[in-house]
């Protein structure tokens, strides 16, 4: 108990330290008020703002603790400090343990900080309950910044040098750039990718503190016992792996029974609008069969897209207004990330929202299952269904004009009243 | 209390030998470490300090075994490396701490007690909310030395902290030293004979990683007897009489005094003085290259192995 309090003490007294270096504090507030004000101007992106910050933040402010953690990792092993610390009878594990962590404790100020700008601004601006996403948003950066922090740290402490936090910034980085090449479960962004990198890097933070710096310290009496821990992560790394491989984003030809059958009716209007079963992201599905007899406005949209994600208050709006009547609003949102339906689901828009967790890309080319077996290559896509289902419009650039939507639901309304 | 010294070596990357089997003991006081760069002495300061391993030999610090006992070594010794790094952005009070609870010491009562006793013998005290990096050279040295002695230590392990200070700040962590010294035993390795003079009870020199002397500062002086000689040198850069180690050259008004080791009186005029440490240190090392040329007529001192009480 009291090695906890100790390195807690530790923990406190060198974060402190580190905040007080303009170098850091400076950008990190700078960065906040960037974030708030991006906030503000977005006000009608809604709780999308707070998926598309998770991503985004969670990428730049992941690529800089790669450089700060890399440095850090060295910062004490040079002679002038490096001796005074090696003479003291802490232990290297330890040591190396609380100063990781002191890092994290900073990196989550910092991010905390941008979040809390997202947040302040969310909830004078859209509500709320949009601004509760911003917090989803922040737990899905901060574990991306952790899984960096662990990887550059220990990396870099057991090279003993900052190339190790450098390396995995430029795999990181090309990995983003090279997204349609790059495997996706090589992104560590990606929710689903955590069960792989978290046990990869709590092993190569395991191996550095338990292995390398006992053995740097002259510490290391009984080395199995430290190497058994750290080959511990391997399994759990190679069951992490598996799943991540399992539930990476790869676009399958739509010739299987299932595909087949969506594939061959394409969304045209007069023909039946092919059902789907999607996953929302928090363990339910949303399914079109669920909703018979009503008018259906299915929204396939791009979770980064924040012009695409404007529409969902309006098809909230909609589905309030016009609920009663029959009208019911079915998103349908596109992220190779997991994690981005997963907060869109709790944003209280009021209507379903599934993830196509197939979707490999979201850009100019959007790339998932689903909107090849729909034949679709554009988004956001916006399909008005009568009450059989059958689609009646299918909207690609009149999706913004939300006076033009409107009419086209009310007409429909008045061809088929309950 | 104290550190032994026995039969130690050590080689690096197996071609070159920093220590060549030194052996001495010492209990108590402030042992001095003399010796040009490169003698051996940061190397056997580190590992006095369990920094580094031993090629040979043992090495005993307040009777523990620097290769099986680390971690309680570690809590009994101070140690404070040359030019000494510090987190520039924690204050006084905060890097005592941080360095207090690294000593593993969990009593927050205790821990303070010791930072006021630290801060308040090194003088510390109104510095305590400066951040490091505010401090000038010798304030910050305070600072190292005060961290080093939180764990009241039973050996306290300095290597050339008063290089780069100023006269007054110098003297000031002279007089800690001694003060100090009633209480465990300082290891202080130095290049500035003049603080050894002022501090040391016990003396090693070493050069090329040998042990050239051990043993009190006033035998090594007296091993000296009656050689040192003080005359007018009559131009700047004239030449010395045969057989004359010349230690020194002091500017009088009107003229130069040179002072040195001679056998006998090297010139008419020449007057004999008492010695002092820096002309034995450089009798030493003078005598000890010659020795290394094929030279063996000068005397050698009585101690290369000893015990210092």
């Amino acid at each position: 108990m009291s090695g906890l309090r100790r390195g807690f003490r530790l923990i406190l007294l060198a974060a402190r330290a580190e905040l007080r270096s303009p170098g850091l504090w400076l950008p990190a507030l700078l960065a906040a008020l960037a974030v708030g004000a991006f906030t503000v101007s977005s006000q009608d992106a809604g709780a999308t703002i707070a998926v598309v910050l998770a991503t985004r933040l969670g990428q730049a402010y992941g690529i800089a603790a790669c450089l700060w953690f890399g440095y850090r990792a060295v910062r004490d092993q040079d002679e002038r400090l490096g001796a005074v610390l090696r003479s003291k009878p802490v232990d290297g594990a330890a040591w190396v343990t609380v100063s990781w962590a002191t890092g994290v404790a900073v990196w989550t100020l910092i991010l905390g900080l941008a979040f809390l700008a997202a947040a302040l601004a969310m909830a004078f601006t859209t509500g709320v309950p949009a601004s509760l996403v911003a917090l989803l948003g922040f737990g899905h950066a901060w574990v991306t910044v952790v899984i960096a922090s662990a990887l550059s740290f220990g990396l870099s402490r057991v090279m003993r040098s900052p190339l190790g936090g450098i390396l995995i910034m430029l795999a990181w980085v090309c990995v983003i750039a090279g997204l349609q090449n790059a495997p996706p479960y090589m992104r560590l962004e990606y929710a689903q990718n955590r069960g792989l990198f978290l046990p990869v890097s709590a092993g190569i933070l395991a191996f550095a503190a338990l292995l390398v710096e006992r053995l740097r310290r002259q510490e290391l009496r009984r080395p199995l016992v430290p190497v058994l821990s750290a080959l511990l992560f391997l399994p759990l790394s190679w069951a992490g792996g598996q799943i991540a491989a399992r539930d990476a984003a790869i676009i399958t030809d739509p010739s299987g029974t299932v595909w087949e059958a969506i594939g061959r009716q394409h969304l045209e209007p007069g023909r039946r609008l092919p059902g789907f079963w999607l996953p929302d992201g928090h363990g339910g599905t949303v399914r079109t069969a669920d909703h018979t007899g009503k008018v259906l406005l299915v929204y396939l949209f791009a979770a980064g897209d924040l012009e695409t994600a404007r529409n969902l208050k309006t098809l909230s709006e909609l589905g309030r207004e016009l609920g009663a009547q029959g009208v019911q609003p079915l998103g349908v949102c596109l992220s190779p990330d997991h994690a981005d339906a997963a907060m869109l689901a709790r944003a209280g828009y009021g209507f379903p929202i599934g993830a196509d967790q197939t979707a490999a890309a979201t850009g100019d080319k959007p790339q998932s299952t689903l909107l090849t077996a729909y034949n679709a290559d554009l988004l956001p896509l916006l399909v008005i269904t009568d009450r059989r289902r059958m689609v009646r419009e299918v909207l690609t650039d009149t999706i913004h004009d939300p006076a033009r939507l409107r009419e086209l639901v009310t007409a429909r309304l008045t061809e088929e009243p309950r | 209390m104290g550190v032994e010294v026995a039969q130690l070596s050590k080689v690096y990357d197996g071609r070159v030998r920093a220590l060549d089997t030194v052996s001495f003991q010492a209990e108590s006081g402030v042992l001095g470490l003399l010796g040009p760069n490169g003698s051996g002495k940061t190397t056997l300061m580190s590992i006095m300090a369990t920094l580094l391993e031993p090629t040979t030999g043992t090495v005993l610090v307040d009777g523990l075994d620097v290769r099986k006992n680390k971690p309680e070594i570690r809590r009994r010794i101070g140690y404070l490396p040359q030019d000494v790094g510090l987190y520039p952005n924690l204050t006084v009070l905060e890097t005592l701490e941080y360095m207090g609870l690294l000593y593993n010491l969990d009593d927050p009562a205790d821990l303070r007690r010791r930072i006021d006793r630290s801060m308040e013998r090194l003088n510390l005290t109104a510095l305590r909310d400066r951040q490091v990096q505010t401090l000038s050279g010798g304030m910050r040295q305070r600072v190292a030395l005060a961290q080093a002695i939180l764990p009241e230590p039973s050996v306290l392990i300095v290597d050339e902290p008063t290089a780069g200070l100023d006269p007054e700040e110098r003297i000031r962590v002279r007089s800690f030293f001694t003060d100090l010294a009633r209480e465990c035993l300082i290891v202080l390795s130095t290049h500035i004979v003049a603080d050894i003079e002022a501090v040391a009870s016990s003396l090693a020199v070493l050069r090329h990683g040998n042990l050239l002397y051990f043993g009190s500062p006033e035998e090594l002086l007296a091993s000296l007897g009656d050689r040192i000689w003080s005359f007018a040198q009559g131009e700047p850069g004239s030449k010395l009489p045969e057989g004359f180690l010349e230690t020194g050259l002091y500017r009088l008004p009107g003229q130069i005094q040179v002072r040195g080791v001679a056998e006998s009186r090297p010139c008419p005029g020449a007057e004999l003085m008492p010695p002092n440490l820096e002309d034995a240190y450089v009798w030493l090392m003078t005598r000890d290259a010659r020795r290394e040329v094929g030279d063996t007529a000068s005397k050698a001192p009585s101690d290369t192995k000893g015990k210092r009480k």
